[in-house]
């Protein structure tokens, strides 16, 4: 019965919030009421009772007080109000869009322009969404990664160091290089892609051309298996980030080389083709992006002079 | 008037209460231990307003924790860190300033009469 009466006041306070802190302040509210109704028995000489339980509660305060008085766990999200702008936004999209759809079905053919112009209203809506979300993206990370304090920044700089090197990364990494290269090695001929958006057939995504690239492509991988080895093995941690970032650029080089020669099928649409060659791009833009981060690290970690020294600062 | 009082009081002692609890937890104390503390320090409050502030200054890395299992109930420890001893200093001198400040024109109040 005692159980019950804390179980009340505690669900009571913890009723809105998330369960992991919910959790904690329930275990810390509990220690406290019994702490409490031990202390106030034993100052009176009688054993814990409900009435002795009931008191303690009553000095603690209201429920809904307190709860309102711990801070707030809201997510980034519906903190800024960013959460109900996009859905503002995506509710009118979605209204535009079922109007075009009703549109084109009651009268099909015959109301294209403004099915066009809804069309056009939709995707304004859209590019409105990603600047949104681009302007509050740049908020939270200038607020949670600048505005942290100089033991924060250390203590991300010394985990981002020490990940690096963490024989589950390695592994997870060697693993996902192997896979990758058993795939394209085994498979890349029979790899299915959409022919057109209208057309819905599936053919073959690479040519027999494409075989030129597989010396080069298994090559990489190798070669990435092994600096991610020497993280483990090395006490020079930045040699294998520099080889790393040397192989990345190598890898970028490889899709700029393949974007370039196209050895794709001639049976794609110009716009799968065009989709194609934007999504290579925008592969070679990453390893360029990831060969400049992992140089950085390189930098940091020769800088500190090995994890051992970094973890000591 | 006792509601204005009340509210006056509850206002200032919250103030008062966080400050008083980062001078308490120059070593480590849990909740309970805190409460106990502060009532023998004159500053009677409400229990249950305590866990929140100890979350609030939690959150704002003036305080840490940790949960010690040893004992007849699991009680989560809080000790003042480095950064908020840095707070507490300011804050106390700031206090002191305030106090000054209000005696003297206490004093300027009584010299009128």
């Amino acid at each position: 019965m005692i159980d019950d009466i804390i179980d009340a006041y505690i669900g009571e306070v913890t009723r809105e919030m998330g369960a992991s802190q919910g959790v904690e302040v329930s275990k810390e509210l509990r220690a406290h009421i019994l702490d409490s109704a031990e202390a106030l028995a034993a100052e009176r000489n009688v054993t814990v009772s409900e009435e002795i339980v009931r008191e303690v509660i009553g000095r603690m305060g209201p429920a809904e007080k307190i709860a309102a008085m711990y801070p707030s766990r809201e997510t980034f999200l519906k903190k800024s109000r960013m959460w109900k702008a996009i859905k503002a936004l995506a509710g009118v999209a979605a209204a535009f869009l079922a109007i075009g759809v009703l549109l084109s079905l009651v009268a099909p053919g015959q109301v294209d322009v403004p099915v066009h112009t809804i069309l056009m209203v939709v995707s304004a809506l859209a590019l409105a969404i990603v600047v949104i979300s681009a302007i509050f993206m740049a908020i939270y990370i200038y607020e949670s990664r600048l505005k942290a304090t100089y033991e924060e920044r250390l203590k991300r700089l010394n985990k981002s160091l020490s990940d690096m090197a963490s024989p589950l990364k390695v592994a997870l990494a060697i693993l996902s290089i192997a896979a990758w290269l058993a795939i394209i090695n085994l498979f890349w001929q029979r790899i299915p892609f959409l022919m057109g958006l209208q057309e819905g057939r599936m053919i073959s995504l690479f040519t027999p051309e494409f075989g030129v690239f597989l010396p080069y492509i298994n090559l990489l991988g190798a070669c990435t298996i092994v600096a991610e080895l020497l993280f483990v093995l090395i006490r020079q941690k930045w040699v294998p980030a520099v080889i790393e970032s040397a192989l990345d650029v190598g890898n970028s080089l490889l899709v700029a080389w393949i974007y370039l020669s196209f050895p794709f099928s001639p049976e794609f649409t110009p716009l799968i083709a065009a989709m194609i060659k934007v999504v290579l791009l925008l592969i070679a833009l990453g390893f360029l992006i990831g060969a400049a981060k992992k140089l950085w690290k390189a930098a940091q970690l020769f800088i500190h002079g090995g994890l051992e020294s970094c973890r000591a600062i | 008037m006792d509601d204005i009082l009340e509210r006056f009081e509850a206002e200032v002692k919250r103030g008062v209460m966080q400050v008083a609890v980062m001078c308490l937890l120059q070593r480590e104390r849990y909740g309970y231990d805190i409460i106990r503390n502060l009532k023998e320090a004159g500053i009677g409050v409400e229990e249950g307003t305590l866990y929140p502030i100890l979350r609030r200054l939690e959150d704002e890395r003036i305080l840490s924790s940790r949960w010690v299992t040893e004992g007849p109930r699991p009680r989560k420890y809080y000790v003042i860190t480095e950064y908020g001893k840095e707070i507490r200093g300011r804050l106390l001198a700031s206090l002191k300033s305030i106090s000054r400040a209000v005696e003297s024109l206490e004093k300027g109040m009584n010299g009128e009469d």
